[in-house]
């Protein structure tokens, strides 16, 4: 069983708020990756279980959103916007240049196992573009120095 | 010119709290709508508003809400979609952000009015401090018994849920979305049924954007009349337009509808950056038609811009500058939608990738001059034939640079480099 | 229904409200090419050839809608004007065609789809001539160089994505129809791809249908892949000889051997999605173990011999018999899948030529029945529903029966009245059944308290008053009466003896009686239950208390038995009635026909033949198309009878265990080496055709009595199948069916509709089952993708999806017993033993053990009884 405890009741309060239970699909995967980290096969199956549903339903909806990593990432999953109005504003180089601080390949893990940058479509953030999400955190306007000092206190805090 | 009506509040950092909602007159109009209105009345406010979808289609709020059938003995939905996934647009984020009860309100008015006691908001999965915010809200309300069972004691339950989705452009598309709401993949249904007919789990269902639904309590505050003397006559009320791209203050402003879109663009904006020349403008998010300089003066409502040969669309304003290169923003537009086709008609899940491949092609410098036209049919054999909108959203900036820029694909495909050198592409 | 007028390409044609522009087209022979759609599932508009140009009427102008249309998901309506063949309508379809073909590999000469592969033939008929794709191919194996991306999903099924064209029949169908969960779409967008849910397979019952769906090659049958060339077979119209249903099947032959079966759509009955059974259950017919000459018992040894040699000795024997102890030392026993032409010769032969009316097919029974008794069965469960009423039914009682297994494609109705109008699925069962995935409720009582569950119901009804006295037809004292009979039902009584909780009892009761068209289903458990006949009664009473007797959609129905069981039955396979379901006092039509035969009195059933054999009273028995040793309950017993014989024949495809105990074996012919008719559960009568040349020198039933009468100087005179059919047509008295080939191609309702007899409420009580003073009770059934015994364990695709016997246990008694699964567990009691590997199934109830009953390896009627009415045993771990 890779799902905590906590995460199997957090499913299962989601599953009965709905009237259908089939809905809580979502919000569980929601809540496994962000224990995990990413979503794998087994997992669905432990998904589905604590919703109760069936592991296709559940894997099938999953594969479909690309929101939730499938495969591991470091702690820090960095996205970067490259769509239009980003692109626009210099994400591409945004994301080279966080690639290249970082030593790491696009979805790829950093050495030190902190960081993962991919980049994204658009985040709903175009007006305060370049932007990127770390994790659940949008950090927008960004240049390179405001780049610096968020690595920084990522790797600070480990 | 700016006004702000549903952002009146919106920089008061205390506002997300229900106390300062309600010393502000919050929560008065649901009151009002509980105890003095039927809910025929209330929609025939909203129609009296003349109020328009925002989430894209423009249609008007009021007709939908009553062709939800009265007599179904099914459950009725209420559905905000919160999904704000259009590039270039950020303005439903800002709202369920800076003023979530609004839009609490808003959802609480338009269940009631069409008899739901249901009503869910689907916010993007990315979107977690706006889904965080609009949970707060709601678990307020529910405390001061805005929402739950027997609301202020006049018998009407509603229940409120905060649904949150995964990463899916095509589930801001409605039928997506309650696919998506029901726990499956988010492709889309064919209509009809209508989802105010047949929505979710089958049941008559409203779907309606987030800053449609903000305005729906300050036009029961103050009278459909009041809304419908804003912007011009067939298109009420004000938008938040969210300016991005190569200006020099770019944001969200909230503008009477008719205001022209110089205003937004050079007296909000602050004009291009770098003192640059204005190249292009995309209106109403990366699905609509982009315009020439020249239409600069264009009044932002539905109908002037339409004459213009573009849409309002979700309201997102993106401006390109002279260094912009049109075929990197045809590629960058084809590989978001081929990203986000959601695989269930054929057009759209093979026209996009043939697109989007060609493109790269283009642009890996090994374009062949039939392309163009090449890239031209194909988007004639994609618009109108898919289910849903996308595909025809997605051959817009496709035909759209072909048209006004074909210069620019034919120098790269005869040199293998762009015309112009997207200078802006550093941030360093 | 209202009819509505439309403009189909100018031409005027009518169609039914409802329908869409794309079947109002297709039923007028105007051709749209088609991908998604199939008349099956719901219309998703998902591939978008179907496209068409629509304007319709609006303020007296016929206004053109503004986009193209997906004509099967429009409807059509009054006024209408389609084109199809425009010139926007044609540059849409070759678009949409360009697309399909963009990323699909082509590779024809290599895709066993090919030469019947709607891709390639709407391509040849509406495409372009050559692709603008100049693009890499999408290819999901990522060996970009090839096409090849064979993907095992399932037992029988093959996936090659590439070739997927993203309709979603094949989702869509398992979801939709089937309600299974072993197939879905994964991934998003030009990537989608099909697979089963991670760690699974796709392999329910009817996954074989997937593999038709599929409108190009990218789902194949391991089956049949790469062994010939669709073009070079023919095909022949056949039917299923496993359950009751009477599917309609094609099979496709190749230098007289079957490749594979397919559905032949009878929309009245499989509306072409037969089960994993009929698709894969031909394989019998090839099997090394088939029977091809016929055998005579020397020295103690069955050695081949001709015919001529075979049928003499039987000749020669029968004479010996009627000599020494008159014809009723002679006896027959038959089979259920045995066509109405074998019946119909066997029933001749046994009654004219030899004089004897001990003939009985009934002996999967335990208990005598006295004769009347059966007319239950009749009078109650058959003629008055079919399996297309069934969709429109709105709640189903099923009780006793494992339909899913047992009745697969009456079980798709039920599945589909409840995915298209909701109807409400409730199984009583004394163990969970497969059809729980799509049940309302689901209630395990204890086994064998039917009588309680049924009767008590009904007690409850009148008690509580909830029925309504009008649509029930009951009087006050009626009712009155009928509390005082059923005093042992108390609901106390029954809650104690069921195991279901008062409340759960009560709200059944309710259940019952709000909802309108109930259609109340059991089946083998039924069947073979010691009290049939009142839990027969009991449902009957449910059905009359709620409404439920006559009129449409609604009624009681017994379900079970094997694909001929009907015919069996209608063609006199017993001792006391003659064919057409003839009672002896009107045998005179018969007689013109076959001359004498004795009518003063009924042969000896089962029952009493078994028991003359062990008297010696009957010395020679026939054992046709049954494996007597496999399937009488109590193994022990009758192998212990058989060999009391002086002369037993059996005639079988395989040397059954009944076969190594008789003195002359004789090879029949399967169905698919002769026409024939069945008759299905329905009382449809259906004809199958001869698709391959006899196996060996093995003959069908019908034609080695034929020759057998000959021999007894009262030829019958039978050279075809169709000679016997001839023969009896005229019984079944509709004009024009004299022939088997003037008998309709979807079948004839060769048993008329009739309406209940309302007789008033039925008392019955409740009898304690002997048994052994053992802790479990055996129950059996089929094991998944088995049906019956010696011909699915046969067919090597059935086998990959179940080739093992096993015996279920309760996951709790399995711990108490440190017993993990796979594990080597005996059941025993005095009248034997089994030995199999444990299943450990969570949900059987703890003092119920489950054997699948289609092994060879493992009898179940080892472990049973003819004395007792409930077999129990106990459980040794070995
Ligand atoms: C591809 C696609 C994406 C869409 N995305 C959104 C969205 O993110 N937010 C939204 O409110 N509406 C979106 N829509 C429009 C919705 O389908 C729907 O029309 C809208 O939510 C209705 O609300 P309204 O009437 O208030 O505008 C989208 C439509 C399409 C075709
Ligand atoms: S969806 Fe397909 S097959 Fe379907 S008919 Fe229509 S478009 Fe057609
Ligand atoms: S384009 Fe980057 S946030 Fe919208």
């Amino acid at each position: 069983m890779a799902l905590s405890t906590e995460s199997i009741d957090a499913i299962k309060e989601a599953a009965a708020r709905y009237p259908h239970k089939k809905s809580a699909i979502l919000p569980a995967l929601t809540i496994a990756y962000r224990q995990i980290g990413y979503l794998y096969d087994d997992l669905y199956i432990e998904v589905a279980d604590a919703i109760g549903v069936s592991p296709n339903e559940v894997a099938s909806a999953a594969t479909f959103y690309t929101m939730f990593p499938k495969q591991k990432v470091g702690k820090y999953l960095i996205q970067v916007c490259t769509n239009i109005s980003c692109g626009l504003m210099g994400a591409e180089s945004l994301k080279e240049y966080l690639l290249k601080k970082l030593n790491v390949k696009e979805g790829g893990i950093s050495e030190d196992g902190l960081f993962t940058v991919v980049s994204v479509e658009c985040l709903g953030s175009c007006t305060t573009a370049p932007m990127m999400q770390v994790n659940q955190t949008y950090y927008e306007n960004l240049t390179k120095e405001k780049v610096d000092e968020i690595l920084n206190d990522l790797r600070e805090k480990g | 010119m700016e006004k702000k009506i549903l952002f009146a509040n919106i920089d008061d950092p205390g506002q997300p709290e229900i106390d300062t909602y309600i010393s502000k007159g919050g929560y008065e109009s649901f009151k009002k709508v509980l105890k003095e209105m039927k809910p025929e009345e209330v929609i025939e406010e909203v129609k009296k508003s003349g109020l328009r979808g925002r989430g894209g289609a423009g249609f008007p709020a009021g007709m939908k809400w009553s062709f939800v059938p009265k007599d179904s003995p099914k459950p009725k939905y209420l559905v905000c979609n919160g999904d704000e996934s259009e590039p270039g647009t950020c303005k439903d984020r800002v709202l369920m952000e800076h003023d979530p009860h609004l839009v609490v309100e808003g959802m609480a008015i338009a269940a009631y009015a069409i008899g739901a006691n249901h009503a869910f908001i689907y916010i993007r999965g990315e979107f977690d401090h706006p889904a965080n915010q609009m949970r707060k809200a709601i678990g307020q309300a529910y405390d001061k018994g805005y929402l739950g069972k027997n609301i202020l004691g006049t018998g009407y339950d509603l229940e409120m849920i905060v649904h949150t989705g995964g990463g899916a452009y095509i589930c801001g598309e409605e039928t997506a979305l309650l696919n998506s709401l029901e726990g499956k993949p988010g492709q889309t249904r064919i209509r009809p049924p209508f989802p105010a007919v047949e929505g979710l789990y089958a049941c008559p269902t409203v779907v309606n954007n987030v800053e449609t639904l903000s305005n729906v309590s300050l036009i029961i505050k103050n009278g459909g009349e009041w809304y419908a003397s804003i912007g011009t006559e067939k298109s009420t009320g004000t938008r938040i337009f969210c300016l991005s791209g190569h200006v020099k203050n770019p944001g969200n402003y909230e503008l009477e509808l008719g205001t022209p879109l110089s205003y937004l663009i050079n007296d909000l904006g602050g004009r291009v950056i770098d003192g640059k020349k204005l190249k292009a403008i995309i209106p109403g998010g990366s699905s609509t038609p982009i315009l020439l300089p020249d239409k600069i003066d264009t009044p932002l409502d539905f109908e002037s811009i339409a004459q213009a040969g573009s849409m309002l669309g979700s309201g997102g304003v993106i401006v390109m500058h002279e260094d912009t290169d049109m075929v990197w923003v045809a590629r960058t537009l084809a590989h978001f939608y081929m990203h986000e086709s959601c695989g269930e008609c054929t057009p759209c899940r093979q026209g996009t990738k043939w697109i989007y491949d060609i493109l790269s092609r283009i642009t890996f410098g090994e374009g062949k001059m039939d392309d163009i036209d090449l890239l031209l049919d194909l988007c004639d054999n994609i618009d109108g034939k898919t289910i849903c909108p996308l595909g025809d959203a997605a051959v817009i900036p496709i035909r759209s640079t072909i048209n006004l820029f074909r210069n620019e694909y034919e120098y790269y495909i005869k040199t293998g480099k762009p015309l112009v050198n997207n200078k802006f592409m550093s941030f360093v | 229904m209202d009819k509505i007028k439309l403009k189909i390409d100018g031409i005027e044609i009518e169609t039914e409200k409802g329908k869409t522009v794309l079947e109002a087209a297709l039923e007028n022979g105007i051709d749209i090419p088609v991908f998604c759609y199939h008349p099956c599932l719901k219309s998703i508009g998902a591939c978008r050839i179907c496209l068409v140009e629509i304007a319709s009427p609006r303020g007296g102008e016929i206004v053109p809608w503004p986009k193209l249309q997906a004509s099967c998901a429009t409807a059509a309506t009054e006024g209408m004007e389609v084109q199809t063949k425009s010139e926007r309508v044609v540059k849409a379809r070759r678009g949409v065609l360009e697309f399909i073909l963009a990323n699909h590999p082509l590779d024809c000469p290599t895709c066993d789809k090919g030469g019947e592969c709607p891709l390639q033939d709407t391509t040849f008929k509406y495409g372009l001539d050559s692709s603008r794709f100049d693009e890499r191919k999408r290819r999901f194996s990522g060996d970009t160089d090839s096409t090849f991306d064979d993907l095992q999903i399932g037992p029988e099924v093959i996936r090659n994505q590439n070739r997927c064209i993203h309709c979603y029949r094949c989702t869509r169908l398992v979801e939709e129809r089937f309600f299974e969960q072993d197939l879905g779409h994964y991934q998003r967008g030009a990537f989608t791809e099909i697979l089963p849910p991670p760690g699974g397979e796709i392999r329910n019952l009817y996954s074989g249908n997937v593999v038709e769906y599929c409108p190009v090659g990218a789902l194949t049958n391991r089956d049949w892949r790469y062994k010939v060339r669709v073009w070079k077979t023919v095909e022949f119209p056949t039917i299923c000889r496993y359950c009751s249903d009477g599917c309609n099947l094609r099979v496709s032959v190749f230098r007289n051997k079957i490749y594979r079966a397919q559905s032949r759509a009878n929309w009245s009955i499989d509306e072409g999605l037969p089960c994993d059974l009929g698709r894969y259950g031909y394989q019998f017919a090839h099997h090394d173990d088939r029977l091809t000459k016929p055998m005579i018992r020397k020295d103690d040894e069955l050695v081949e011999s001709s015919w001529g040699e075979a049928l003499t000795v039987i000749k020669n024997k029968i004479d010996e018999t009627v000599k020494s102890r008159g014809s009723s030392g002679v006896a027959c026993l038959v089979g259920e899948s045995l066509s109405n032409e074998d019946y119909y010769t066997i029933g001749r032969f046994f009654r004219s030529v030899i004089g004897t009316n001990s003939i009985d097919h009934r002996i999967y029974r335990k208990k005598k029945l006295s004769f009347g008794k059966d007319v239950v069965e009749r009078e109650l469960c058959w003629n008055k529903l079919d399996i297309a009423d069934l969709e429109n039914a709105s709640q189903f009682f099923i009780v006793g029966s494992d339909l899913h297994s047992e009745n697969p494609i009456t079980a798709l109705r039920v599945l589909k009245a409840k995915r298209y109008s909701n109807a409400r699925i409730m199984l009583l069962n004394p163990l969970p059944t497969h059809l729980n995935r799509a049940a309302d409720e689901e209630h395990i009582y204890n086994a064998y308290s039917e009588v309680f569950l049924l009767q008590g119901l009904a007690r409850l009804i009148v008690e509580s008053k909830l029925y309504d006295p009008e649509k029930a037809n009951l009087r006050e004292d009626e009712a009155k009466l009928f509390l005082k009979e059923t005093a042992e039902f108390e609901l106390k009584t029954v809650s104690e003896k069921t195991g279901l909780a008062p409340v759960v009892l009560e709200a059944l009761a309710r259940s019952l009686c709000k909802t309108e068209k109930t259609v109340f289903i059991s089946g083998e458990n039924v069947r073979i239950h010691y009290q049939r006949d009142p839990i027969l009664i009991a449902l009957y009473n449910l059905a009359k208390l709620t409404g439920n007797l006559n009129g449409n959609s609604c009624g009681v129905l017994l379900l079970g038995g094997e694909s001929n069981s009907m015919g069996c039955y209608l063609f006199g396979m017993r001792p006391d009635r003659l064919p057409y379901d003839k009672p002896f006092e009107k045998a005179e039509e018969l007689k013109a026909v076959w001359g004498d035969i004795a009518t003063d009195q009924p042969g000896n059933d089962t029952i009493d033949i078994l028991q003359k054999i062990n008297d010696e009273k009957i010395e020679c028995a026939f054992l046709l198309g049954l494996d007597a040793v496999n399937h009488y309950p109590d193994s022990e017993f009758i192998n212990r009878t058989l060999s009391k014989l002086d002369f037993m024949v059996v005639a079988d495809l395989f040397l059954t265990d009944t076969a190594r105990l008789a003195d002359v074996v004789l090879p029949i012919s399967s169905h698919f080496e002769t026409d024939g008719t069945f008759v299905n559960w329905e009382g449809v009568m259906q004809k199958y055709t001869k698709s391959i040349k006899n196996i060996g020198e093995s003959m069908p039933l019908w034609q080695i009595f034929a020759k057998l009468s000959a021999m007894f100087d009262a030829d019958f005179k039978f050279r075809t199948a169709d000679d016997v059919f001839r023969q009896y047509a005229p019984m079944i008295g509709r004009d024009g069916i004299s022939r088997m080939a003037t008998l309709p191609e979807k079948g004839l309702r060769f048993e008329k509709k009739k309406e209940y007899r309302d007789a008033g409420l039925m008392a019955v009580s409740y009898r304690q089952p002997s048994s052994e003073e053992l802790p479990l009770t055996v129950l059996s059934g089929n094991g998944d993708h088995h049906f019956s015994r010696n011909f699915s364990t046969r067919c090597e695709s059935l086998n990959n999806f179940l080739a093992d016997p096993y015996i279920a246990i309760n996951d709790k008694l399995a711990e108490d017993m440190t017993i993990s699964e796979g594990d080597l567990i005996k059941l025993e009691n005095s009248s034997g033993k089994i030995v199999a590997k444990a299943l450990i199934w969570q949900n059987l109830p703890q003092d119920v053990v489950f054997v699948p009953d289609n092994f060879l390896e493992v009898k179940v009627n080892s472990v049973r009884s003819k004395d007792n009415d409930i077999d129990k045993v106990k459980l040794v771990k070995m």
